[in-house]
């Protein structure tokens, strides 16, 4: 039996306006605009990637100022005149970092597309993002969620976007059957277990490899097992070689 | 284990380890209670009724002592859900009840809930390695889900996925304060970790039974 088309998607797609509309809710910024201001210049910008990299290595913990400024090549006296202390330049770092990554989100957003390659695409993007870039993986998925304060806050909002986004399968007409509200936040929570079990392994290409995996998790109970397959087994034919 | 050399017979290995004991316990209780962050050591040890020089002899660091007791804590959760659903009976019962076992233990003792599934990943790299280590291990009573989908060739990792699922609506709950309301979550609980196996129509069934 061929796999039916939803006779009506309609209602899984999002135009830019509600996308905006989430984003701003969740006070999380995206694209060129937002990247250029949070970067600043370039040795504000090398600093924070060095703070990245040195809490990506040794832990937000273990990461002196001294590090972050040896790292990034300026003297500390520039550092303080940027930043207040470590905890403010972290903040920073991960305001860019989480930029960039819900950048890649609002890239591959089309009002024309459907939810199911949506999902697929946008964890493509994003599975290449953490791939490309382990320090920012490293502070988006585990230094973030152990700080209080704002770099917790973007790690919270943004998943609560991907929670709303991944949930919007729910509104396939297709599907008749009761999901628990709960269903979202438990299918991101399913992805970001295998997510980070190998952020901290950095394992970068078993991270890339995960995308099948992932698709079929986030869409299982929107969809059904079959159909999370059959988009899963899309996935790895039209993932970037 | 480190040797503990001591010169007073009040400070004999077994007394030490009761010590350790108590410094851990102490540990769960701080950090259950007001969160990793908010722990200290001197906190610790007050709470434990003993000094400074006590913690020391076991544990470099405030890290080190929550690793530890962390381990305690998770590891009592992970032995008494695996064995709530040791094998002989069909493995939906059996995911029945290792869930509501979880569930039960969770809600008896909050303060080694909040550290075992909330704290453990405010604690860092190395206590989330834990925690994800915890995950694997319930994962492998999962595993004979798969003979449920028909001959469907399902996902590697689809057993950590669906403990991950449910340790994430767990999190939730527990952050939000709501550890005693648990059990209000087991219908959600039985459809996030079933609808990997075996389908949203027949979790969505088998969460309809617990309500």
């Amino acid at each position: 039996m061929p796999p039916m088309a939803p006779t009506n998607d309609a209602l899984t797609r999002l135009s830019a306006e509600e996308l905006g509309v989430l984003f701003d809710r969740e006070r999380l910024l995206a694209g060129r605009e937002a990247l250029v201001a949070l970067a600043g210049d370039a040795q504000r910008e090398r600093i924070l990637r060095a703070m990245a990299r040195s809490c990506a290595e040794h832990g937000y913990d273990r990461t002196t100022v001294g590090d972050v400024a040896d790292s990034a090549g300026v003297p500390e006296a520039l550092f303080y005149e940027l930043f207040r202390d470590k905890e403010e330049c972290f903040g920073a770092a991960m305001e860019l970092a989480m930029a960039e990554a819900m950048g890649k989100v609002v890239e591959i957003h089309s009002p024309d597309k459907t939810w199911a390659s949506g999902v697929r695409e946008g964890v493509g993007a994003m599975l290449e993002f953490l791939a490309e870039r382990p320090e920012f993986a490293r502070i988006l998925l585990v230094e973030a969620p152990a700080m209080g304060g704002r770099a917790y806050d973007l790690y919270a909002s943004s998943k609560r976007l991907l929670q709303i986004l991944v949930d919007r399968g729910r509104q396939d007409p297709m599907e008749t059957r009761k999901i628990p509200a709960s269903a979202g936040r438990s299918a991101v929570a399913a992805a970001e277990s295998v997510t980070v079990t190998h952020i901290l392994a950095s394992d970068t290409e078993g991270l890339r490899d995960l995308l099948p995996e992932l698709v079929y998790i986030l869409m299982v109970p929107y969809v059904g097992q079959e159909e999370a397959l059959r988009e899963a087994r899309t996935a790895r034919e039209t993932k970037p070689a | 284990m480190k040797a503990v050399h001591n010169t007073q017979a009040d400070e004999s290995p077994t007394l030490a380890e009761a010590r350790r004991e108590l410094i851990l316990m102490a540990m769960v209780r701080v950090a259950g209670d007001r969160g990793y962050a908010q722990t200290t050591v001197a906190d610790v040890v007050a709470e434990a009724k003993l000094a400074e020089t006590d913690f020391n002899k076991h544990f470099e660091t405030k890290e080190e002592c929550f690793l530890a007791a962390f381990d305690m804590a998770a590891g009592r959760l992970v032995e008494r859900t695996l064995d709530a659903c040791e094998a002989g009976r069909p493995w939906i019962e059996r995911m029945r009840a290792g869930l509501e076992k979880l569930v039960e233990e969770l809600v008896d003792d909050p303060a080694s809930a909040r550290v075992a599934i909330v704290e453990a990943v405010a604690a860092g790299a190395a206590a989330r390695r834990r925690y994800l280590a915890a995950l694997e291990r319930l994962s492998s009573r999962l595993e004979p889900g798969r003979e449920l989908s028909a001959g469907r060739d399902l996902p590697q990792n689809i057993s950590l996925m669906a403990a991950g699922s449910v340790s994430g609506l767990l999190f939730d709950e527990i952050a939000a304060g709501r550890t005693e309301a648990l059990p209000r979550m087991l219908p959600d609980l039985m459809f996030a970790l079933l609808v990997p196996f075996v389908g949203p129509s027949e979790a969505d069934g088998l969460r309809r039974e617990f309500a």
